[in-house]
């Protein structure tokens, strides 16, 4: 059963928690502490049909309460975050991104990753998160603008690029 | 061009996680349940059958008329309860709940206390209990039991617990001293309700709570056959 739900929607539990937390072996450890919490919890799932968003709801519930009890002199190391492989490798737009996401406050950080990331409506964020609807609203319209904007700001290797092109020129 | 840019965005963050190696494996999870508490099996039941969409349809509760304890014998009993009758929750959850309830009556040192009486209508919805190993007796149990229209009507929560460090946290010694079948309850207003609260003889805590009004709280803490201490 576990083995089932690992594989049907662990990969969204744990990007969800590390989009939250920015760090993957905190990640992990909610995805673990996400089922636990569900194998106990189950009898309080109203609809099985909700299960996928009930997970959801539960881990980043509990990311946000990991959150919250970090010691506030912990820090995060974004050369670490952007270790994990990729298949296509890290580009400028992900480092960009990664950064300003790490920027942003927790609960934002959790709309965006819980609205854009794992495609949940606005109800259901606002429930996750314990807002209201026009708070989460609000939330994903700034933490949006935010992270585009450091797209709008050229890269190093943009600029990098830029120059070679036109020592080139 | 925004829509170019949420576009990059939300690639640049589906890349991003995509990228994340998936090393939690079955077994860490199931061994850190085997850690807490729960019945691991009636769990799987409710989310296997959840992750699959599968509503299993077992019927374990009383039918529409039958409110007195008479009719909850099979609770009691420790028996299985009557097919053909239905309950107001999901298949999944009955699944659990029942499971649940098996295991405590048959885990709970002195055995579990249960309502000789509930209103009308009332059901049992939810059963947990605390376990503090991976084996052997249980802590502490969760009952809850709604009826008809709950959340007008209110819910009935019965709580008990063997461990003394747990029942010194109870609402016993709050409130005001009521006799019931020579068993002295405590009887405190709570924002949502009534509680009443009483330890046995054997040292347990029990303790339930609701809003179902005065008369009806104290008849079902009557109805718990708590033996007096």
């Amino acid at each position: 059963m576990i083995a089932d739900l690992l594989a049907t929607v662990g990969r969204e539990l744990q990007g969800v928690a590390y989009l939250i937390l920015r760090d993957q072996s905190d990640a992990e450890e909610i995805m673990i502490d996400t089922l636990v919490t569900a194998w106990r919890k189950s009898g309080t799932l109203r609809d099985d049909a909700a299960l996928r968003t009930w997970l959801l709801r539960i881990t980043t519930r509990l990311a946000l309460s990991r959150r919250r009890r970090r010691h506030p002199t912990d820090t995060l190391d974004l050369s670490q975050q952007l270790a994990a492989p990729l298949a296509d490798g890290p580009s400028a737009d992900r480092l960009a991104v990664a950064e300003a996401m790490t920027a942003l406050p927790a609960q934002m950080r959790a709309a965006i990753a819980l609205h854009h990331v794992v495609g949940l409506s606005v109800p259901q964020i606002a429930d996750a998160l314990g807002k209201s609807p026009n708070t989460v609203k609000s939330q994903l319209r700034e933490g949006l603008a935010r992270l585009r904007t450091a797209l709008e700001v050229p890269s190093a290797a943009e600029i990098s690029g830029r120059q070679t092109h036109a020592r080139r020129a | 061009m925004p829509d170019e840019l949420d576009h990059r965005v939300r690639m640049a963050l589906l890349v991003e996680v995509a990228g994340l190696p998936l090393n939690v494996t079955e077994r860490v999870v199931e061994e850190r349940i085997g850690r807490g508490r729960g019945l691991p099996r009636a769990a799987a039941y409710a989310l296997a059958a959840a992750s699959a969409l599968v509503v299993v349809g077992v019927a374990v509760a009383l039918g529409p008329g039958h409110g007195q304890m008479g009719q909850l014998g099979w609770w009691s009993a420790g028996a299985s309860p009557p097919l053909g009758t239905e309950i107001p929750i999901g298949g999944a959850r009955a699944t659990i709940v029942r499971e649940n309830l098996e295991a405590a009556r048959r885990l709970m040192p002195g055995g579990l206390i249960e309502p000789g009486w509930l209103p009308a209508g009332y059901v049992l919805t939810n059963a947990e209990y605390d376990r503090p190993g991976t084996s052997g007796p249980i802590a502490s149990v969760d009952l809850s039991y709604a009826g008809p229209g709950s959340g007008a009507t209110g819910d009935v929560h019965i709580w008990q617990t063997v461990a003394r460090d747990l029942g010194t946290k109870g609402p016993v010694g709050v409130g005001v001293s009521v006799p019931l079948d020579g068993v002295t309850w405590s009887l405190a207003t709570l924002r949502g309700g009534l509680a009443l609260s009483a330890r046995t003889a054997d040292g347990r805590t029990i303790s339930l709570d609701g809003d179902l009004g005065r008369d009806a709280m104290e008849r079902i803490a009557a109805s718990l056959a708590v033996r007096p201490r």
